[in-house]
């Protein structure tokens, strides 16, 4: 998709060898695509910086069963945390006493700036939010990969385990359930 | 839109997590444990498997054997947070800086080629809370330094050492026979048997009731973990023989 991507399977590989400077390289070049990712999800920016610092740790633990798309593992960990995100508490759980015991910046997160985050967001995707929680986990999935991150349908199939086919029939219905949710939601 | 940042803060403590986690297996927590569960196992019951620094104290010259040579004096340092022991000029001879590191607060430690131990809360204090490694030399290398958390704290007796392997012997039916070192086994490995007769086990017996053909087979460390606690509580022995291979002198067990 961009060009830094294409070296990602070597960087991926180097990880997957004990090298911790390759895997904090793809943390640094995926945390904020995740992170905004999942803010759409959760309720407020502590509960997506526990999300998508799961989704990286359970990179590592789950390494050996993580599936790269378009040579990238940032798909995997867009899926990944979308799961975690429809439960945070139970996702997190695994990771609950280190994230306790972790620093974190003094500054209250500005609830000012969380209540005009919302704001703007009720208009623009708080409809979305909602139609997106309606759909299966392999649904939602499929509108983030496809739709929102532009990957191909037959690459993202291989990752949800779907064949081609299904995966074509499930983004089908799926879009039209949001479409459905969203005109519903219209004035 | 109002830009919400990931807390910088927390995503370096993450990101240093992370790290921690990929980085050296000794690095990390787990790995640690079960490798000191294994090896508990291996020296219960009286049955000592000899490595190379078992036999570095001179006690047992055994083919095979590291011989580590301290030179000079050993640095003693006390501190917290990151920190760099000067040991002086570098002694003729040397190879490398043999490290000691006890843990006093629970963190992660890290040498200077990365490689470091990570101390829980229950580690400090006890047999897991410390390593024993040594770093070869870099050129011009004239210190060690711990990396840690600001307020992690640690000690460390750091020392130049030289280090030689030794040839493992041939006996007459031609097998090797000496310690473990980094070329592998020998044919013929050096034990002490339950009844304390120095002796050695065929490495295709200590294979097969040690783990090591079981773990050839593991895809997981969850997989060696279960095998490991189906075994708990069973003994195995294999026999100890002279260095002919052929002289039964007493019995090594494997205790799990």
């Amino acid at each position: 998709m961009d060009t830094d991507v294409v070296n990602e399977v070597e960087v991926w590989a180097r990880a997957c060898a004990n090298d911790g400077r390759a895997f904090t390289a793809l943390f640094d070049t995926h945390r904020d695509r995740v992170f905004r990712h999942v803010l759409r999800l959760v309720d407020n920016p502590h509960d997506a910086e526990e999300v998508t610092s799961t989704s990286f740790l359970e990179l590592w633990r789950r390494r050996a069963s993580v599936v790269l798309v378009s040579e990238s593992v940032l798909p995997w960990l867009l899926v990944t945390a979308g799961h975690i995100a429809r439960n945070v508490s139970r996702g997190t759980r695994r990771y609950r006493a280190l994230f306790d015991s972790l620093p974190r910046a003094e500054t209250v997160a500005d609830a000012e700036q969380i209540a005009v985050a919302h704001i703007e967001e009720d208009e623009s995707v708080g409809c979305l939010k909602a139609a997106m929680k309606m759909l299966k986990p392999a649904d939602a999935s499929l509108i983030v990969l496809v739709v929102l991150q532009g990957y191909a349908v037959a690459e993202v199939a291989t990752l949800l385990g779907l064949s081609d086919g299904a995966a074509r029939t499930r983004l089908h219905r799926a879009k039209g359930k949001i479409r459905e949710e969203l005109a519903e939601a219209r004035p | 839109m109002t830009q919400i940042d990931f807390d910088p803060v927390f995503s370096a403590a993450i990101r240093n997590e992370l790290d921690a986690r990929v980085s050296a297996p000794i690095a990390t927590v787990p790995f640690w444990r079960r490798h000191l569960r294994l090896g508990a196992g291996i020296f219960a019951g009286a049955s000592i498997l000899i490595g190379g620094a078992a036999a570095a104290t001179g006690l047992l010259p055994l083919p095979g054997a590291e011989e580590v040579t301290e030179l000079g004096a050993s640095v003693i340092e006390t501190a917290t947070g990151t920190e760099t022991v000067q040991l002086g000029a570098v002694p003729d001879g040397a190879t490398g800086i043999r490290v000691s590191l006890t843990c006093l607060t629970p963190g992660l430690f890290t040498f200077d080629d990365g490689a470091g131990i990570r101390c829980a809360r229950d580690d400090v204090g006890g047999r897991s809370g410390g390593v024993i490694y040594t770093l070869d030399l870099a050129p011009e290398q004239q210190s060690v330094t711990i990396t840690t958390a600001p307020e992690s704290s640690w000690t460390v007796t750091a020392a130049y050492v030289s280090e030689r392997t030794t040839e493992w012997a041939v006996n007459a039916t031609g097998e090797t026979y000496g310690v473990l070192n980094e070329s592998g086994q020998p044919d013929l490995i050096a034990v002490v048997a339950t009844n304390g007769n120095n002796g050695y086990v065929h490495s295709a017996d200590l294979a097969r009731v040690d783990g090591s053909e079981q773990a050839a087979t593991f895809t997981s460390p969850e997989q060696a973990l279960e095998w490991q606690d189906s075994m708990a509580g069973e003994a195995v022995s294999v026999p100890v023989y002279e260095s002919d291979g052929e002289t039964r002198i007493g019995e090594f067990t494997v205790q799990y």
